[in-house]
């Protein structure tokens, strides 16, 4: 509900503002999306093989002088074999204040940390959005304000938010559902309304960057518990949300044609304290022959020390590898093809992750991915995956 | 003996000769660069159009935003316009002569600011027929050159001057360049593949002069001579002296770039 309050509140204010505005730019996208799975795991889970959704997201940039502008990024779903066929949020909407050094930003924020690929352990300040994506690449975004200080080659942000938003789960009739029992009301440690705050360093030098941050609030992904109700007799997963203190390290090397990253995190709550860890290669090819074709190749590997039977199912690359290969063909439609496997070394169970992405008109694009998963039934991060493998394709109109 | 002498003294000549090319080429490259320093900034608006070898084109559209850094290479900032998947993509370039150059891109979609490897830079400018490596800044010391010869080209006098890419990474063997003996800028640039083959051709129209002092084509038109296909650069806008610094062109403030 307060959540629903602040951004109707932001939103009012940005209309406010947008009279002010002399310089706007607005983009924007409708797609619609069908999907081909098998039967489902779960037996609350929607048994439509075929379905189809509706969505649109809204990007507002509105300059009200040099120094201040309006950011807007807001998202909309229709999807009727959802649990929830209707969905929406605003993933941002800051206000800001640029200086020659000064940045300021209010709002709703969206933010990323991190140099790595396929997971970002240090990436800490914002919820995922996993029934969008239940790989976790898409976030919610979190209110709070920003204050940064650039450096000559380098920043120093520092973050204050206000209070905490759950990780949007599957449950019901969505498919990626991570456990057939259904979530009780979140628990948070200390409370929604308790204050984050996080700092974070960075800086180039020659051809190496780095980053250290440290984040105190509490955590974005979720541990479980089971609740038994004592009156209906139904076990349902709670999901709790820890106190975190959270250090983190970000590495990239430029050598030559390749790039060297690393990422590391030291963690600690009231019940535990442990270290992750995040390394990878990336290596382009920015023309294949003499075509205009570039192919970059990316290897990940990961390791993560908590404690999985308190975080289980849901701790994903506690010892894993990730492979991609992306080509782009660099053509009139922008063409692009991509391939990743991530592979779980502890329980050799495999993520297969194809896209496709061209453009075929102006402002029409076609989008393809597939996802395939395989010996996932001994691996308590996918198992509840083994009947989501699909084919989704997504028509987009861009404006 | 005479016939050696004759022979040693041609020699003579010819190595005389081809140093006195060397230098007229590196004379016409200083000059140009001293015409043009001192600019400071500008930045401009580019309009390219893809034209593929079937008819089929597409359009981008980007800010171009140019800051001189003497003693160094210069700092480029593009930011993409149009079409709706490249808006609000933001690249930065640090050119640095014969080093790799600096590259980041911001991704908004990701809201991430991406380093890039860029001692390759033959990959695609927006996939364009350009690369990275002709939309980068010219530095005199990223070529070696070789005077040829001085010839008409659409009626005026111009140099023609082999360019030899100093750079070890550079995708070309050699780029043949045809300079306007007036205002020392480029007509036409010829390209040829690390075999030697003609690769791709630039031309360019329209100078115009800017700030009293600075000439810049107002279109740009490359040609791949062996598929065809032709990408058209139209430039407007050009304002030098802009409203913006070189702490503005920092990786580390790119999102403010992202419209």
């Amino acid at each position: 509900m307060r959540e629903n309050c602040v951004s109707v509140l932001l939103v009012f204010s940005v209309m406010v503002l947008q009279s002010a505005a002399n310089g706007a730019t607005f983009k924007g996208e409708v797609e619609g999306r069908y999907y081909y799975t098998e039967a489902p795991l779960f037996s609350e889970q929607s048994d439509y093989r075929s379905q189809y959704a509706l969505a649109t997201t809204l990007d507002y940039n509105g300059e009200i002088n040099r120094n201040i502008d309006i950011n807007v990024s807001a998202f909309g779903r229709y999807h009727p074999e959802a649990d929830n066929p209707y969905q929406g949020d605003v993933r941002e909407l800051t206000l800001n204040y640029y200086a020659s050094q000064l940045e300021v930003s209010a709002g709703v924020l969206m933010e990323r940390w991190g140099v790595l690929e396929a997971f970002s352990p240090v990436d800490v300040l914002n919820p995922r959005d996993r029934v969008e994506d239940f790989q976790g690449d898409i976030k919610r975004g979190i209110p709070g304000g920003r204050l940064s200080w650039l450096l000559d080659e380098g920043r120093i942000d520092a973050w204050l938010l206000p209070y905490s938003r759950e990780e949007r789960l599957a449950e019901g009739k969505d498919r990626f559902r991570t456990s057939a029992l259904a979530f009780s009301g979140a628990e948070f440690e200390k409370g929604k309304n308790t204050v984050s705050s996080a700092i974070r360093i960075s800086q180039m030098l020659e051809s190496i960057e780095f980053a250290v941050s440290y984040y105190n609030g509490h955590t974005r992904s979720p541990y479980f518990t089971p609740n038994l109700n004592g009156v209906s007799n139904v076990i349902t997963l709670q999901p709790n949300y820890a106190q975190i203190e959270q250090a983190g390290l970000e590495l990239l090397w430029v050598k030559g044609q390749l790039l060297v990253k690393l990422e590391s995190i030291y963690r600690s709550t009231n019940d535990e304290n442990f270290t992750g860890l995040g390394i990878g290669l990336e290596r382009e090819f920015p023309r294949i022959g003499l075509a205009k074709n570039g192919l970059t190749l990316y290897g990940e590997y990961y390791y993560d020390g908590r404690d999985s039977e308190r975080s289980s199912p849901l701790t994903p690359f506690q010892n894993d590898v990730f492979f991609g290969v992306r080509l782009a063909l660099n053509n009139l439609s922008g063409t692009v093809y991509e391939l990743r496997l991530t592979r779980d070394l502890d329980n050799n169970s495999s993520f297969w992750d194809f896209r496709a992405k061209t453009r075929i008109k102006q402002q029409w694009f076609i989008e393809a991915s597939l996802y395939e998963f395989s010996n996932v039934d001994h691996d308590p991060a996918l198992k509840s995956f083994a009947s989501d493998s699909r084919l989704a394709v997504n028509v987009i109109l861009g404006f | 003996m005479k016939k050696c002498s004759i022979l040693f003294g041609a020699g003579l000549l010819a190595t005389f000769s081809v140093f006195a090319e060397v230098d007229r080429g590196l004379e016409i490259a200083k000059e140009t660069q001293h015409r043009d320093s001192g600019f400071g900034n500008y930045a401009v608006l580019g309009t390219m159009t893809l034209e593929g070898p079937g008819g089929f084109t597409s359009e981008r559209k980007f800010n171009m935003y140019t800051i001189e850094v003497p003693g160094d290479g210069d700092k480029r900032l593009v930011n993409f316009l149009k079409p709706r998947d490249l808006a609000g993509m933001v690249s930065l370039t640090y050119s640095h002569g014969l080093k790799p150059d600096d590259q980041w891109l911001y991704m908004p979609a990701l809201r991430r600011t991406k380093r890039f490897a860029a001692r390759d830079k033959s990959g695609s400018f927006a996939g364009s027929e350009l690369s990275f490596e002709d939309v980068g800044t010219w530095e005199v010391k990223k070529y070696t050159y070789k005077y040829i010869k001085d010839e008409l080209l659409d009626g005026k006098p111009t140099f023609v001057v082999e360019n030899t890419p100093a750079y070890p990474y550079s995708s070309y063997k050699m780029i043949r360049e045809w300079v306007d003996q007036e205002i020392y800028h480029p007509l036409r640039l010829l390209y040829h593949d690390v075999n030697g083959r003609p690769l791709k051709e630039m031309r360019f129209y329209d100078y115009e002069k800017f700030a009293d002092k600075y000439w810049r084509p107002m279109k740009m038109v490359m040609t791949n001579l062996r598929t065809g296909a032709v990408s058209t650069i139209i430039w407007s806008d050009y304002q030098f002296g802009a409203d913006f610094t070189e702490s503005d062109l920092n990786p580390s403030a790119l999102r403010r770039w992202s419209k």
